[in-house]
């Protein structure tokens, strides 16, 4: 059950932080003069990444015909064929086998209602226009959303967690000169878990240190050395 | 596949607009006036849908796809859903978590298509609808999970469709907190109140109207529809888990599922007319009590 909890909340997390980045980065206005400049790059860097890309759909789509190439990988450790592994193959090829149907019904939706919508729109008065700025004079860029601004209201209700730092420099004054915000979220698990113990293991290595020499002459004496060890190990065991 | 399952999607395609326009007629009997027709969303989308486009000359193909995969990803969500005494099209073990997915990608979509416009509205729109929507997916995951203990399926048919008088002898008080938790998930998912107004004209107080604030013609439409679907299927998921008809005669199944859909509409019209929306910062809390809902929900089916 937590389990369930936690993989459905992931979910949600997921799909709010793959809106961010793909959003933010490709979506838009370009948010930086370096953006605006951006070009499509060549075909030799395109098509890799297309081919890579259809491979996956092919996967998703694929998979009922694909899952039984698995089979050989799974029964390492299980006594093959069992029959409980072979039931549960069956039911796992069962729903794969309807989950791409309704995947597949979903991404024929989606390509017919773009026909749809190209057929109804082709025959009609399609105007280009700003977009809407509810009547403000002079929208720029910079006023679009950034990644801190979407993602704030989430942070704010994961702030116990995450210890989100903010630097911030509200306008003052009737004529306000400057103002700036900035947020800094730190990496909690990188910081309060991760560190800490890769720290602890550097402190504890630290004295082999002295062994790393830098000279080949010394690594190969110290392989020829371990091997003589070994040997001898070999020697005393079983002789 | 199941064929018959077929009807309940095209049951929700005829009826969804007149599940909303149910809602409108509550409210305006509640407000004392007379209210558009209860067939008015089928007229607006018949005007949209013979209508021009004006576009942004910042967006792009990703712009129009946001309201197509919104139809698109509902209707394939519709036929995992048992309706009316009918099973789904397509069951099987899990189909709920596919259910909920599909969804979050509809929702995907939209929030893509509204930052492709670059405007600011409708990146917060996005923005809020994101967050939000990360709180209500676990509490409908686990309302689901608890309903599919109490009914002991693993299939949305067995799960919703299957539910009989003596699961509720067994689990009244599971189903109870369950059908709380869920009202409430569909009252946050579909931008009703409290959590959002339907009926507002001010930008900066909408979450998802705000995001589709450029969208117009086939695209409006689409995306009108696109939400009439979705509260229908959340809907019926509702009135799946607490109406324990199930005689077999597809007349007496069929008749107590629309009559309970009526009565939804006029439930969800008279919680829109006598309680006001949440301030934006309250709607986490919300969310989180409904999570809390189905957390004791959960508890009382492993004690």
């Amino acid at each position: 059950m937590v389990l369930i909890a936690g993989l459905a909340l992931i979910g949600g997390l997921a799909a709010a932080c793959f809106v961010k980045a793909f959003g933010i980065a490709f979506l838009g206005e370009s948010r930086s003069p370096q953006a605006a400049e951006a070009r499509e790059s060549g075909v030799l860097l395109r098509v890799p990444m297309t081919i890579l890309a259809a491979l996956c759909l092919a996967i998703g789509l694929l998979a009922p015909r694909l899952l039984p190439l698995l089979l050989p990988a799974l029964p390492y450790g299980a006594a093959f064929p069992s029959p409980a592994l072979g039931a549960g193959f069956v039911t796992a090829t069962a729903i794969v086998t309807r989950v791409t149907a309704v995947s597949g019904l979903f991404l024929l939706l989606v390509l017919a209602g773009m026909m749809l919508r190209r057929a109804l729109l082709s025959r009609r008065v399609v105007r280009q226009s700003g977009t809407w700025d509810c009547g403000y004079a002079l929208p720029t860029p910079r006023m679009q959303y950034t990644a801190s601004s979407f993602a704030q209201p989430i942070l704010e209700v994961f702030a116990p967690l995450l210890g989100t730092r903010v630097s911030s420099l509200k306008p003052m004054g009737l004529f306000p000169d400057k103002a700036s915000h900035a947020t800094e979220t730190p990496d909690s698990f990188r910081e309060r878990v991760v560190a800490p113990i890769s720290a602890e293991i550097a402190r504890r290595v630290a004295p082999f240190r002295r062994i790393q020499e830098g000279r080949v002459q010394v690594y190969v004496l110290y392989i020829a050395l371990t091997l003589v060890a070994v040997l001898v190990y070999q020697f005393l065991v079983n002789p | 596949m199941n064929p018959e399952g077929l009807a309940g999607p095209a049951l929700a395609v005829l009826f969804a607009p007149l599940f909303l326009g149910l809602i409108q007629r509550t409210k305006a009997f509640f407000a004392g006036r007379t209210g558009p027709p209860l067939l008015q969303l089928y007229f607006d989308l018949g005007k949209l849908l013979r209508k021009g486009a004006v576009l942004s000359r910042t967006t792009t193909w990703v712009f129009g796809l946001g309201p197509v995969a919104g139809v698109a990803a509902v209707l394939a969500a519709l036929t995992l859903l048992p309706q009316a005494g009918l099973p789904a099209a397509f069951a099987f073990p899990g189909d709920f978590i596919l259910l909920l997915y599909l969804l979050g990608t509809a929702r995907f979509l939209t929030m893509a298509a509204a930052l492709d416009t670059g405007s600011s509205f409708e990146g917060m729109g996005a923005s809020r609808e994101a967050a939000f929507s990360a709180l209500a997916e676990p509490v409908l995951l686990l309302c689901l999970a608890a309903a599919a203990r109490v009914s002991g399926h693993t299939s949305l048919n067995g799960i919703v469709g299957g539910l009989t008088e003596a699961d509720w002898q067994r689990g009244a008080p599971v189903l109870v907190l369950v059908g709380a938790a869920v009202l409430a998930v569909l009252l946050a998912e579909n931008a009703r109140i409290p959590v959002d107004d339907p009926s507002t004209h001010l930008e900066l107080t909408m979450i998802h109207e705000v995001m589709v604030l450029d969208h117009g013609g086939p695209d409006l439409a689409m995306i009108l529809w696109g939400a009439a679907l979705k509260l229908w299927a959340m809907g019926a998921l509702l009135v799946g888990l607490l109406l324990p008809v199930r005689t077999g005669s597809l007349v007496v199944d069929g008749g107590a599922f629309l009559l309970a859909m009526a009565l939804l509409a006029v439930v969800i019209g008279v919680v829109e007319s006598t309680i006001a929306r949440l301030r934006m910062n309250r709607v986490p809390q919300f969310l989180v009590g409904a999570g809390a809902f189905a957390v004791v929900a959960i508890a009382l089916i492993l004690r």
